[in-house]
């Protein structure tokens, strides 16, 4: 490896992923469990831990061993261990939280194509020794973590009345007085959801806005 | 030994090979570890429906009340009598899967396939609930179909008497959480509760209705549909309909009769 490639700080890759270089906002990867696991808080933190273990252990791993995987066949190579790693979590889910598997059901499989896990084996842990890309995993994993409980969060208050599993506004249903919002436990409510929070958090850090890749014409018909 | 280079053919199949082999045993052994609790995750899941309906709180270890309190047969659907399997046999009983092999199913005509599955299991289980006497208080009846999303599996527990309704269970379904995922909803199923399935005559009487006759003569029979889930509930009165009125009917039949004879 070349000694001039600088590795970023603890700071770069810990920290960065969760606004500022966060996957789901400003890379918009992982979108498809994002829509898919956030209508109940419950599922959408066990995923998040799910997918921070796979991220940190794949790019551990991938690191590691990142001298030694051939460069024609490296994408083969990294989808062999987060494959590995992601049966893994599907295992042990199993076994010891069979509810929340039964949940989160196809999703957990799902995580070998999760872009973000992919992407920073690819982009990152490849490059780089493994202490950083542990952290980088973990920071990535946790950022993709802090959307998808935010994003849980107003669906599971608002749509079903009650935030883990526990009742904060009593339900119609229920004989309480809330009546949900029906839209927010559907799918499509997750990626309103995710546009709101990219256009907050945008407008609120304007240096993360990028330069337009090209001009429209702006002239009438 | 020579340096292997690893961007040479050769060194790619090894290094691949190497790879594939370290994680095909990792996730091999993690696999075969796990197994054992996953069964018991699976069983204890199972056990924790069937107690749910049967009306019994399970106590610290659920096995102990459920082998307390359940017993589970296995019924020949052809001929609607109990066979000589035993209660474990009988619990453990993969009805859903057996169904899609053909050696253990039976085609259901197209006419009278309301639930939309086709195929169903040549024995399915039924669970009495024992109370502390040993007397049958419940008889619970696994039953499934089409939803709108999913196949939905449930229990129906019902009385002695094989009329009355006295519990529903999902313990299996797809179903938009909020919308069709409130038949899960404590206060839904309660609206079961004490239904009958058949009028005096025999014939299959229940229904889910939008507008459910709550003073006349259906008042025993009908219940209250899902608002904004009408797909689902429709599917979930389709598939009681084929269960208790076609599936189930053999054993429907031959029941009844013994406890004619008893009396």
């Amino acid at each position: 490896m070349a000694d001039d490639v600088k590795a970023p700080t603890w700071k770069e890759t810990l920290v960065d992923p969760l606004i500022a270089n966060n996957p789901v906002m400003i890379q918009v990867l992982g979108i498809c469990s994002t829509l898919a696991v956030t209508s109940s808080m419950k599922t959408a933190f066990v995923m998040s831990l799910s997918v921070t273990f796979v991220c940190a252990m794949s790019n551990l791993l991938v690191s590691s061993t990142r001298n030694f995987i051939p460069s024609s066949v490296r994408i083969i190579a990294q989808m062999t261990i987060i494959a590995s790693l992601v049966i893994l979590v599907d295992q042990i889910l199993r076994a010891f939280a069979y509810d929340l598997s039964k949940q989160l059901s196809v999703y957990v499989g799902l995580i070998i194509t999760n872009c973000i896990v992919m992407g920073r084996t690819e982009g990152f842990a490849l490059k780089f020794p493994p202490l950083p890309s542990l952290l980088d995993g973990i920071g990535n994993g946790l950022g993709y973590g802090l959307v998808l409980c935010l994003i849980a969060s107003v669906r599971e208050i608002f749509g079903s009345g009650s935030w883990f599993g526990m009742t904060l506004f009593e339900t119609v249903n229920n004989g309480g007085w809330y009546v949900p919002c029906g839209l927010l436990v559907m799918p499509p409510s997750g990626f309103f959801l995710v546009g709101l929070l990219i256009w907050l958090v945008k407008s609120y850090r304007k240096d993360l806005i990028e330069a337009p890749e090209y001009k429209t014409h702006k002239g009438g018909c | 030994m020579p340096k292997l280079n690893k961007d040479s053919v050769f060194g790619t199949f090894v290094i691949i090979i190497a790879f594939c082999l370290v994680c095909s045993v990792l996730v091999s052994s993690a696999v075969v570890m796990l197994d054992p609790f996953k069964a018991a995750a699976i069983t204890t899941d199972r056990q924790l429906s069937i107690l749910k309906v049967a009306g019994v709180t399970p106590g610290k270890n659920v096995s102990d009340t459920y082998n307390k309190y359940i017993t589970a047969r296995l019924i020949d659907m052809k001929t609607g009598m109990l066979t000589d399997d035993a209660s474990d046999v009988a619990g453990a009983y993969n009805f859903a899967s057996l169904a899609k092999q053909p050696d253990t199913s039976i085609a259901i005509p197209a006419d009278k396939d309301y639930a939309g599955i086709r195929t169903m299991a040549q024995k399915m289980p039924v669970f009495y609930v024992k109370d502390d006497a040993g007397n049958t208080t419940r008889i619970i009846l696994p039953f499934y179909g089409q939803a709108l999303w999913s196949t939905a599996y449930g229990y129906l527990a019902l009385d002695p008497d094989l009329n009355h309704i006295v519990a529903i269970t999902f313990y299996s379904h797809g179903e938009t959480p909020g919308l069709g995922g409130e038949i899960d909803n404590p206060r839904w199923q309660a609206l079961w509760v004490g239904k009958r399935l058949f009028n005096d005559n025999g014939e299959y009487r229940f229904l889910i209705a939008k507008t459910p006759d709550k003073v006349g003569e259906g008042k025993d029979y009908e219940v209250d549909s899902l608002s904004g889930a009408t797909l689902t509930a429709r599917g979930v009165d389709n598939a009681v309909r084929f269960w208790m009125d076609y599936a189930y009917k053999a054993f429907f039949d031959n029941n009844r009769t013994t406890t004619e004879e008893i009396n």
